[in-house]
């Protein structure tokens, strides 16, 4: 296995940059996933690492070698595709088994490999099948099976979950983490869906526009957002942002909206003072973190929609212009829409934001 | 009720009349299309005097195999259908060859699309010019070449009058490829050969087929060039038709013995890539 370092890495298309002084080591057996919008840059990067794509400036090591100037083929690295890339007009076996036939191995060899990683990913009653015989979940098998045949040091996913559906991706999601966990592999995976990268990385690296936003651990980038953009990408439904304004009296310091006001404590306005532009701000809280109803609770509001998930609800409160997410448990049908209610933040996990900036003071 | 009925009644009646006439027509076509074939059939099949009498003769009563006899035993016409075989299969096989090699280059090159654009105009002015204008200067550059009356002189010549048609054919077929799939055989380790003849060219068969056809036809069919540039050793098939026409007399018989040997080869050659055509004719007619 291997660790990937990219240093100063730039990619441009004409005037267009697609990926801006990008700096990251991937260490040996992580699973890092480049996650962000559509355009973003990851796919970009990910084609470089690959060497699909050369850098417009930059240097890409694998396992300590300078990578920038050998072909794709040499770079011990496989490939997973979002659209698979099976090729039609071989049969499963020999979708699997054609790198290693491209690289002159014995025939025996090969069929070995190829048993073996049929039987890993539960395709091995599939061989003589061609690509379009196949539902969309055992393609992705073939695709997977074509990277793991190859044993080598870095696995590369571009996206490999987007074309299926729903229910076939969560359970896939699962399926991969225990898969790449045995293999003990380097893994440098794309998506686009938050609750994929959250859920099968090591480590994000959140990018937008270009340039990467943050990197860390799932929960410290969930729980401590660099920016708005991080705190609005991760969380399903989006963290709320509401804007508001530093006002310190009495030798305190609130936030003020236009609805309401939110008292804070020493250390958040030491924060702010540290690291905010201006007065101007915007409140970050996710809506798991907001109470409904109860002790504490001090903003008036409405309830406008109610969205029974199942095992808990989504509620969108109306408090004065603007609207307000919160999800909780399923609360008793006597609470209904168009009521008037409280709402209150978990202090613990606010997070306030530069208006200017829109770095995260905390 | 009976009303609805009435209305189903008509829409029936209507629907069975445009059937009807749709098959008329299809009819129609098919016998425009076919009645040439069929009638150099039974007349390579008629006697002398069955073949110029009016009213014609569609259905002949009596029929002869001599005009056969007479092409194959006494013109010695073997030489002649080799020559046409070797002519025509050796423009087929350059021509996709080096056609899907140029398309796919082009296809997958890093070229400014201006100079790309450039390149397949240059290349598609080739056939704008028509043979007729370029058979003289032809003549002349292959009697310099001492290739005159040869078969290499006429593979050469078709090979460059297919060359764009397979280009620009090809050319859609390796553009429409998705990219994915390219990549995947680079990961792979594929080289740029390994590339072309192991994932594209098997990915492009109804291409290859469709381009396939249209240079054997033009080989195999192709007077003009090979009247001009051949006279005993390399002369083809419809060399061998035309001389059967003189200021005297036209020999029907071993013209249209002859004609239906042109025509079989071609016929089993098409019915074999059948599968492929419809895709490559239709979609060569979209990209490029």
């Amino acid at each position: 296995m291997a660790e990937i370092k990219l240093e100063h890495v730039t990619k441009k298309f004409g005037k267009v940059i697609a990926v801006d002084d990008f700096n990251l080591t991937v260490k040996d057996r992580e699973f890092l996933t480049l996650v962000g919008p559509s355009g973003c840059g990851k796919s970009t990067t990910l084609n470089i690492i690959a060497g699909l794509e050369d850098p417009s400036s930059g240097y890409i090591y694998i396992d300590g070698d300078l990578a920038n100037v050998k072909h794709p083929g040499k770079r011990n690295i496989a490939m997973v595709f979002q659209s698979y890339a099976l090729y039609p007009h071989m049969n499963v076996f020999e979708n699997i088994g054609f790198g290693l036939r491209v690289r002159g191995m014995k025939k025996d060899e090969v069929k070995k490999r190829i048993e073996e990683a049929a039987e890993l990913l539960g395709i091995d009653d599939l061989l003589d099948r061609k690509p379009r015989e196949l539902s969309g979940g055992q393609r992705q098998r073939v695709a997977l099976g074509r990277a793991i045949v190859r044993d080598p040091a870095v696995f590369l996913l571009d996206e490999p979950l987007s074309n299926l559906d729903a229910k076939l991706r969560i359970q896939m999601r699962a399926d991969l983490r225990l898969l790449f966990e045995r293999l003990e592999g380097t893994v440098v995976y794309v998506t686009h869906d938050q609750a994929e990268a959250m859920t099968l990385s090591d480590r994000l690296v959140i990018m937008k526009d270009g340039l990467v936003q943050q990197v860390g651990p799932p929960a410290e980038v969930y729980d401590y957002p660099a920016n708005i953009f991080v705190g609005g990408f991760l969380g399903s439904p989006t963290m709320n942002f509401i804007n508001c304004s530093l006002e310190k009296r009495d030798g305190s310091g609130f936030l003020k909206t236009d609805d309401f006001e939110i008292k804070l404590n020493d250390k958040q306005i030491s924060a702010i003072d540290k690291t905010a532009s201006s007065n101007e701000l915007v409140i970050g809280i996710r809506p798991e973190d907001i109470r409904i109803g109860g002790e504490g609770c001090t903003i008036s509001c409405k309830i406008e929609v109610i969205e029974n998930m199942g095992s808990e609800s989504i509620y969108y409160f109306r408090v004065g212009e603007r609207r307000i997410v919160a999800t909780a448990e399923r609360m008793d049908d006597s609470i209904g829409g168009r009521q008037e209610c409280r709402i209150g933040f978990n202090m613990a996990k606010l997070h306030v934001f530069d208006r200017k900036t829109e770095q995260a003071a905390f | 009720m009976s009303n609805i009925q009435n209305i189903l009644f008509r829409y029936r009646m209507k629907q069975g009349a445009q059937k009807i006439i749709v098959y008329l027509m299809i009819l129609i076509i098919i016998a425009v299309v076919v009645f040439p074939f069929y009638w150099l059939i039974t007349t390579s099949i008629k006697f002398e005097g069955d073949m110029q009498t009016f009213p014609p003769i569609f259905f002949p009563a009596r029929t002869t195999f001599q005009h056969y006899i007479d092409v194959f035993v006494k013109s010695g016409i073997g030489k002649n259908l080799r020559n046409s075989l070797v002519v025509a299969v050796s423009t087929t096989f350059l021509s996709v060859l080096f056609g899907s090699l140029a398309a796919y280059s082009i296809a997958k090159s890093y070229l400014a699309r201006k100079f790309r654009t450039g390149f397949l105009v240059a290349v598609l002015v080739i056939r704008i010019f028509p043979p007729v204008v370029t058979t003289m200067p032809y003549f002349l550059i292959i009697t310099r070449l001492g290739l005159y009356d040869t078969l290499i002189s006429m593979i050469i010549t078709y090979v460059a009058y297919c060359l764009p048609f397979v280009i620009w054919l090809m050319l859609g077929f390796f553009q429409e490829m998705p990219h994915e799939i390219e990549k995947a055989s680079i990961v792979d380790g594929c080289s740029v050969w390994q590339r072309f003849y192991r994932i594209s060219l098997p990915l492009t068969l109804p291409g290859l087929a469709t381009t396939s056809v249209f240079c054997f036809i033009l080989g195999w069919n192709e007077f003009l060039y090979a009247s001009v540039l051949t006279s005993q050793n390399a002369k083809t098939l419809p060399v061998v038709i035309a001389s059967y026409i003189s200021d005297q007399r036209i020999q029907w018989g071993p013209m249209t013995a002859t004609g239906v040997l042109l025509v079989i080869p071609v016929l089993i050659f098409a019915i074999a890539a059948q599968k492929y055509l419809v895709r490559g004719l239709t979609f060569g007619a979209v990209k490029g």
